[in-house]
């Protein structure tokens, strides 16, 4: 294979509800291949049918059924520490053999809550204000699933709510109703999509005319580094002049202040600009932020291999072809 | 302390607009309208109706003689029956059910079950019987009636139910809370202002005239006999007499006659000709020319104007005493062959009665009148001298607005005086007949009841059978958005035909200033036409006269009667008039005004009677009528503003001391209500910064704006940045603004609107106006904050439209419920009492009982036939089963016992049963309204705007894989086309996405108020600072390959706002499908399934193409195709049945011979005009002339 290229990723931060790395050595093409698999095509679970027995709340049917799709439902399994993919866990509805449903290819959650049932558990300044139902009064079959609302034990012990909030109800209302999970991509509904950001942007290439730069004044020097809203430039305290700022390819923005600013500031017109900031075409820095329904390095992982299937598809395909 | 010397800024003066509001609310001047009518004007117009004096006609009874009467005392009388109307009584609004059982009645009662919101209205009525003398004119109220003889006194007789404006006074709202309200099912921000009139809310609008009592001169446009004319629409306050308008014209030179110019002559009421104004004053008794001179030029060294007066007095010289003059006015009256003595009489009642009637109709008025008309020939003449300009017609300040209280006085006083005529009669029959008289059985309560019901549901104010009703007075309120509803509220409507060509009354003038929005206005026929009030434009209502009569008095006012006339030319005196009368003269004027306005301020004379001095034409004016169009001014004394910090404080609630109302403002004198036309006398600042004495640009400032923001009305006070935008595109938000999409109640979800959409998640904007905060924009706001970008992305957001982020809309994204209800009820059946199945009723129809059974699907009805809640239903199920009974008298024997009338879904709608309600009608017949909702997602072809006329519908739905991202991985929610902008000049929608940006880094609102001190200079800085690009341009990363896009992109936060045009309501398409009766032709509009029309210009188009066979098809073969079979021998239609292959033409001409019959194809329009002309005796032959054509048959 000619030209063929080896993809590094270097890892910056991994968290599970956010991940940074750097893909390098490869082509916009395959970031943006990579970009849009994570956005679009990572299966993860939604509820998608809701059987409704009773409501009287104020909301009507189809608000809520529309509210507890967007709820993010993680899979994880008990041994595992990491979790979130679903894929092997469950098969997509479309493709199961059930004749309806099935544990395999679907969760049931139940949920019933009763204002005046659940009143008399609260304490007595919040008697009668209206009680709120969220994600927590969703009540799995499958104990390795589960509606996802926070990060960590610690940011739900601070927390004033107990997780999405689903609607309000006040004295004498009822909310009872079934929802089944099923698996699915974003492309048909984005309430199957496992990020929140899944972005990457182009590596600065920051270049500094040192030449040119020394014939500015200090003024002249601020002004250049002021006109940049992203701060990616700053003053050299041993050299005097200006140089990039060491997280420079992070803030970067690519405003065109900077260029514009230049030109008003060259003595003439063909003189080279002070500074440079271009996007190098094969370095690029991702960040994948998690909706919660899996962690961060599951969602790239998952992608990944996505593509991977869909590229032996493909070359199958082709195969296929070469037969006939 | 240095609260005195901290000066009041604009920014305190919020302070006080929210105590404005928090006290007045935005409908006050529907609400104190209808207060006066319910509180002063009803009563007034009771009273005035003046007395029933009703004595037997005498009747001859058989066998009785009255010739023989013993006693002769009683021939010489006859008995006198006198019936008073005294006080009425309101109580709170009832309703009384069939079973006969009165309970009171809330509002959103009304609106569930179609009842009306009215009050029954009581009357105390007394009866007096006298004896007086046989020839005593017992209609004259002026009568001496003597003791009566006998008493008696009706105490709250029913006078019928009057609608009750909610919200007012007598309304049960009007002393609720917010938890009250909400428990009674009414919106917390529901402001009132309108009426529930058969369960559907009526406003009435606003309606502009001219106002009355006022002298206008005006050139007339040549050629025309006058150069110029003095118009005066002359009517008493409060009285049913329609307007006597005056007219006094300057005759051109040349014409008919001997005129050789400048004679001033004036029409009088029931006169035909002309009659010159100086035998008018000799006819009122000024007969010497000196003494008209001095009521016309009063200054008798002035020659000019006695030079201009003269053709007037010569033309006048025959007729030179007072008879003669009234005889000469009575000859031309409408009387004719009468002695002279009449026409004297005719002439001087004409004077006393018709003419002027606003400054005296009581005898002895002449001196006044004389005045009056002096005025009016000096105005003329100082106009023709070129000393004063002409009247403006359309200054906003001689216009009044007639609202709720006026116009439904006016209905009251016709249909109250049709009561008391109807009680007069039943009265004299009772009498005539010896009956009994009982006053109960006399008032037809029917006729208020059913007369105020009638205009306030049709809108023609009026006489139900009068000729020509003013039309669209009241209207349904609309509710789309609340800001619409508000708007509603607030509209007033000029009624001039719309299609006049002259642009004068459309445009905005000087005057509007702050009375009227200048944005808010509709486009097309009604431009201009109809205004809306400016949000602290307040209306008055009307104060009594008494007490300024009284002040002017005390302050040595000298009364027209008791004044020679020169006194008048006496350099120092200034004329008085009191709503267009002239009532005397002062001879300090400028102190008079300065006291009048000071008690003024104190509110020891009403705070709405307006004073104007004219300086140049030494006049004082006042005003105390209603429907003069006013707004609140902060009162500035010495260059120095009244209110002062710490009044500010107090408004606030910061100082310890009781927290300020706006009256107590208005108490001392802080603020005044200053209406149009003495505006022209004050001198406003726009700021308070302006008064500073260095750099003031006056230093005789007597006011100063509250706020400069304050012009606008409710729509365009929505609009963030107006003053930053084209003007035209404020207009176009303004009318878009009502149909967006929100929440327009609080109560939607009890509520029955026939249609509704409720926005599912609505944002309040991130770019706020100050006076948002009034209109509860931010409680029920209507539309959301989404990512905007302007860029072209794809090409599918070309021509003003949008593309937007499918996993956006996926995730709720303008996301709406749309509510539609369905109404039915058992009527009585036409068909006769038929044992119990005497009216309709609602239940299951059945196939072996019912006939004419719909179409649709029965089977969702349960056994009460009616869906039930949760039922999905789709086009053309039946929603309301209803069966009638069908008449069996025929005696036809058949299956059928009953008839459907079933009510259907309409075909292209589905949703799911929301709501059914089951009630009974006040006549007591079941009745049931059926709510269907129906969620709404965005989708190509739904129509969206932002706050700035910038609409547009969606191309294009794309996932956020496919959307431009930022650097940051955000992907805008809506792309719209840069070529939007520059033509358009919406500056503001760009400096609102900007300050959007800034505030949604910062967490707070955005101010976007506009006349602040906010420049795009700041809110750049402040983006910069954060890191953004300073103008908001960011770089962006095309979607589908991941590639840098090489211009920089405008993105940001832009409130948009999904409009009421959906695709789902106008998607249309037909193949085949039902054809008109009469024509067979396709039937034409969506819900009756119909064609498209091919109209003239689409057949021109075809025309051009030449393709003929195709015009064929559609004008032809796809529309009324239809053969006929004709004789060719007498060219008449012909009998053919084909089945027999028989033809034949039965025409007497043709009837032996051979046939000869032809069939040829027409369309069934022809057909039908050949019938037609028919049966006119026309007849129509057509000849065929066999041709080898084109065979047609494929």
């Amino acid at each position: 294979m000619p030209h063929q290229r080896f993809p590094k990723v270097q890892i910056l931060q991994m968290a599970p509800h956010e991940m940074r790395f750097i893909l390098s050595e490869t082509d916009t093409s395959v970031a943006n291949t990579l970009r849009r698999i994570m956005i679009a095509e990572v299966p993860t679970l939604a509820i998608d049918l809701v059987e409704f027995h009773e409501n009287s709340s104020v909301l009507n049917d189809e608000y809520i059924a529309h509210r507890l799709g967007l709820i993010p439902i993680r899979y994880q399994p008990v041994d595992s520490l990491k979790g979130g993919d679903c894929n092997g866990a469950f098969l997509p509805h479309r493709e199961c053999v059930c004749y309806e449903r099935c544990p395999r290819c679907s969760v049931e959650f139940e949920l019933d809550v009763t204002f005046d049932d659940a009143n008399t558990f609260r304490s007595e300044e919040e008697l009668m204000a209206p009680l709120t139902i969220t994600s927590k009064d969703l009540k799995s079959n499958n104990d390795t699933v589960a509606p996802a609302h926070f990060l960590s034990q610690d940011e739900q012990d601070e927390s004033q709510d107990a997780g999405v909030a689903i609607v309000k109800i006040g004295p004498g209302q009822r909310l009872k109703l079934k929802a089944i999970a099923r698996m699915g991509i974003a492309k048909e509904h984005s309430k199957w999509c496992p990020v929140a950001i899944a972005t990457y942007r182009f590596w600065p290439n920051i270049t500094i005319n040192e030449e040119q730069i020394a014939t500015l004044s200090m003024e002249q020097k601020q002004e250049i580094i002021d006109v940049c809203p992203d701060r990616i430039l700053e003053i050299d305290n041993v050299t005097g002049s200006i140089k990039a700022h060491d997280d420079a390819w992070d803030m970067c923005t690519y405003t065109e202040d900077l260029q514009e600013f230049q030109q008003t500031m060259k003595k003439r017109k063909e003189d080279d600009d002070f500074v440079t900031v271009e996007a190098s075409e094969d370095r690029f820095i991702f960040t994948v932020e998690s909706t919660g329904v899996m962690d961060a390095e599951e969602i790239v992982m998952s992608g990944l291999r996505v593509l991977k299937d869909r590229l032996n598809f493909l070359a199958q395909e082709v195969e296929n072809l070469k037969d006939m | 302390m240095d609260l005195e010397e901290n000066p009041v800024t604009q920014e305190d003066s919020w302070a006080v607009i929210s105590a404005y509001f928090e006290e007045k609310g935005l409908v006050r001047q529907q609400l104190d309208s209808f207060d006066e009518f319910i509180q002063n004007t009803m009563q007034e117009l009771v009273d005035s109706s003046g007395d029933l004096r009703v004595s037997p006609e005498l009747q001859h009874m058989v066998g009785y003689n009255d010739e023989d009467d013993a006693d002769a005392a009683f021939a010489e009388t006859k008995p006198v029956f006198e019936i008073k109307f005294g006080q009425v009584y309101l109580s709170k609004p009832t309703t009384v059910e069939k079973d006969g059982t009165v309970t009171n009645m809330f509002p959103h009662e009304a609106r569930l079950r179609n009842l009306t919101y009215s009050a029954p209205l009581y009357v105390d009525v007394t009866m007096n019987q006298y004896r007086v003398a046989r020839e005593a004119n017992i209609t004259d109220p002026n009568e001496d009636m003597g003791e009566a003889e006998n008493t008696e006194n009706a105490k709250k007789e029913f006078l019928g139910y009057v609608p009750i404006m909610l919200r007012s006074l007598f309304c049960v709202l009007s002393d609720k809370d917010d938890a009250d309200l909400s428990d009674l099912g009414e919106c917390i921000y529901d402001q009132g202002g309108y009426f529930v009139i058969n369960g559907s809310e009526k406003v009435i609008i606003a309606q502009e005239r001219l106002s009355n009592n006022h002298v206008y001169a005006f050139r007339k446009k040549q050629p025309s006999k006058f150069s110029w004319v003095i118009e005066t629409r002359s009517q008493v306050e409060n009285s049913s007499r329609p307007v006597s308008t005056l007219y006094i014209q300057m005759y051109q030179k040349g014409g008919r006659g001997a005129i050789e110019g400048n004679q001033i002559r004036s029409t009088l009421p029931y006169i035909r000709t002309d009659v010159p104004v100086v035998v008018i004053f000799r006819a009122l008794g000024y007969v010497a020319d000196r003494d008209i001179i001095e009521h016309v030029v009063y200054d008798l060294t002035d020659g000019e104007m006695m030079d201009m007066f003269r053709p007037s007095l010569e033309e006048a010289f025959v007729i030179q005493r007072q008879e003669v003059a009234l005889d000469f006015i009575g000859r031309r009256g409408s009387a004719r062959d009468v002695t002279k003595d009449d026409r004297i009489r005719y002439a001087s009642a004409i004077l006393q009665k018709e003419v002027l009637p606003h400054v005296g109709v009581e005898e002895h008025c002449e001196t006044k009148k004389g005045f009056f008309i002096g005025y009016a020939v000096h105005k003329l003449l100082s106009c023709k001298l070129g000393r004063a300009e002409e009247d403006d017609r359309d200054h906003f300040g001689k216009k009044r607005l007639d609202l709720a209280g006026p116009l439904l006085g006016g209905l009251f006083r016709l249909l109250f005086r049709k009561l008391t005529l109807d009680v007069r009669r039943h009265l004299q029959r009772c009498l005539d007949e010896g009956k009994h008289f009982n006053i109960g059985a006399a008032i037809k309560s029917n006729h208020v009841t059913d007369g105020l019901k009638y205009s306030l549901a049709t809108g023609n104010w009026g006489d139900k059978g009068a000729s020509a009703p003013k039309a669209g007075v009241s209207q349904v309120l609309n509710r789309l958005t609340y800001a619409s509803s508000l708007s509603h509220l607030r509209r007033c409507n000029t009624p001039l035909a719309r299609t006049g060509k002259q642009a004068k009354p459309r445009q905005l003038h000087n005057t509007h200033w702050g009375m009227v929005c200048p944005a808010e206005t509709p486009e097309g026929q009604a431009v201009g036409l109809v205004k809306n009030l400016a949000l602290m434009a307040y209306i008055t209502t009307g104060t009594a006269q008494v007490p300024v009569m009284e002040f002017l008095e005390e302050f040595s006012t000298e009364n027209l009667t008791d004044i020679l006339p020169s006194v008048v030319a006496e350099p120092n005196t200034c004329k008085i008039f009191v709503n267009g009368n002239w009532v005397g003269v002062h001879r300090d004027p400028r102190a008079l005004v300065d006291t009048f306005r000071s008690l003024r301020r104190m509110v020891d004379i009403d705070a709405e009677v307006s004073i104007v001095r004219d300086i140049a034409a030494k006049e004082v004016r006042i005003y105390t009528d209603a429907g003069r169009i006013c707004r609140p001014l902060f009162v500035v004394q010495e260059q120095q503003l009244v209110i002062k910090k710490q009044h500010i404080m107090q408004l606030q609630g910061l100082s310890g001391e009781k927290k300020l109302t706006w009256t107590d403002l208005l108490m001392e004198g802080i603020v005044e209500y200053i209406d149009t036309e003495e505006e022209e006398t004050t001198m406003v600042a726009m700021d308070p910064v302006d008064l500073n004495a260095d750099e003031s640009y006056s230093s005789t400032y007597t006011h100063c704006e509250i706020h400069p923001s304050m012009i606008l009305g409710v729509c365009a006070s929505i609009i963030p940045f107006p003053d930053h935008n084209q003007s035209p595109r404020n207009t176009y938000q303004s009318a878009m603004g009502k149909q967006a999409m929100g929440i327009y109640a609080s109560n939607y979800q009890v509520r029955m609107d026939t249609m509704a959409h409720v926005l599912h998640y609505p944002q309040k904007p991130l770019c706020t106006t100050r006076a948002m905060e009034f209109l509860h924009f931010r409680e029920l706001p209507s539309g959301v904050n989404c990512i905007v970008g302007i860029l072209v992305y794809t090409g599918y957001n070309q021509e003003d439209s949008l593309i937007m982020n499918q996993s956006a809309i996926d995730r709720g994204l303008f996301r709406s419920s749309y509510y539609r209800c369905y109404i039915d009820q058992e009527k009585a059946s036409s068909v006769g009492t038929l044992g119990t199945l005497n009216s309709e009723i609602f239940e299951k129809p059945t196939q072996d009982k019912t006939r004419g059974m719909k179409h649709g699907e029965y089977g969702k009805l349960d056994e009460d036939g009616l869906v039930a809640p949760g039922t999905r239903v789709s086009g053309d199920d039946i929603l309301i089963g209803k069966t009638a009974p069908m008449d069996s008298s025929t005696n036809m024997p058949s299956r059928y016992t009953k008839r459907d009338c079933s009510t259907s879904m309409k075909a292209n709608e589905n949703g799911i049963v929301d709501n059914v309600l089951i009630s009974t009608t006040k006549e007591g017949y079941r009745f049931t309204k059926v709510r269907i909702r129906n969620v709404r997602t965005p989708q190509v072809g739904d129509k969206f705007a932002s706050r700035h006329g910038q609409k547009g519908t969606i191309g294009m739905t794309y996932r956020q894989e496919d959307m431009p991202f930022t650097v940051e991985g955000i992907v805008p929610d809506i792309i719209v086309n840069p070529h939007a902008i520059p033509s358009r000049m919406t500056i503001a929608q760009l400096i609102e996405c900007l300050l959007g940006k800034v505030v949604v880094f910062q967490g707070c609102e955005g101010d976007a108020t506009p006349f602040t001190d906010v420049t795009v200079e700041d809110i750049s800085t402040r983006l910069h600072a954060m890191g953004y690009q300073k103008f908001g341009n960011e770089h962006l990363f095309q979607g589908h390959t991941g590639r840098p896009m090489c211009a920089r992109v405008f993105i940001g936060p832009t409130f948009y706002q999904r409009l009421k045009h959906l695709v789902d309501d106008k998607v249309h398409s037909r193949a085949r499908g039902p054809v008109a009766m009469l024509t067979r032709q396709p039937l034409e509009g969506r819900s009756r399934d119909g064609g498209l029309r091919m109209g003239e210009m689409e057949r021109d188009c075809l025309i051009t193409h030449g393709c003929a066979n195709f015009i064929r098809d559609r004008f032809f073969c796809n529309s009324d195709q239809y053969r006929i079979h004709i004789c060719e021998r007498c060219g008449l239609t012909a009998q053919a049945n084909l089945k027999k292959m028989t033809y034949e033409c039965r025409t007497p001409a043709c009837h032996d011979k051979p046939t000869a019959i032809c069939q040829i194809e027409i369309p069934y329009a022809c057909k039908l005009l050949l019938q037609e002309m028919m049966s006119m005796c026309i007849s129509t032959r057509i000849y065929t002339d066999t041709r080898v054509t084109r065979d047609n048959s494929y």
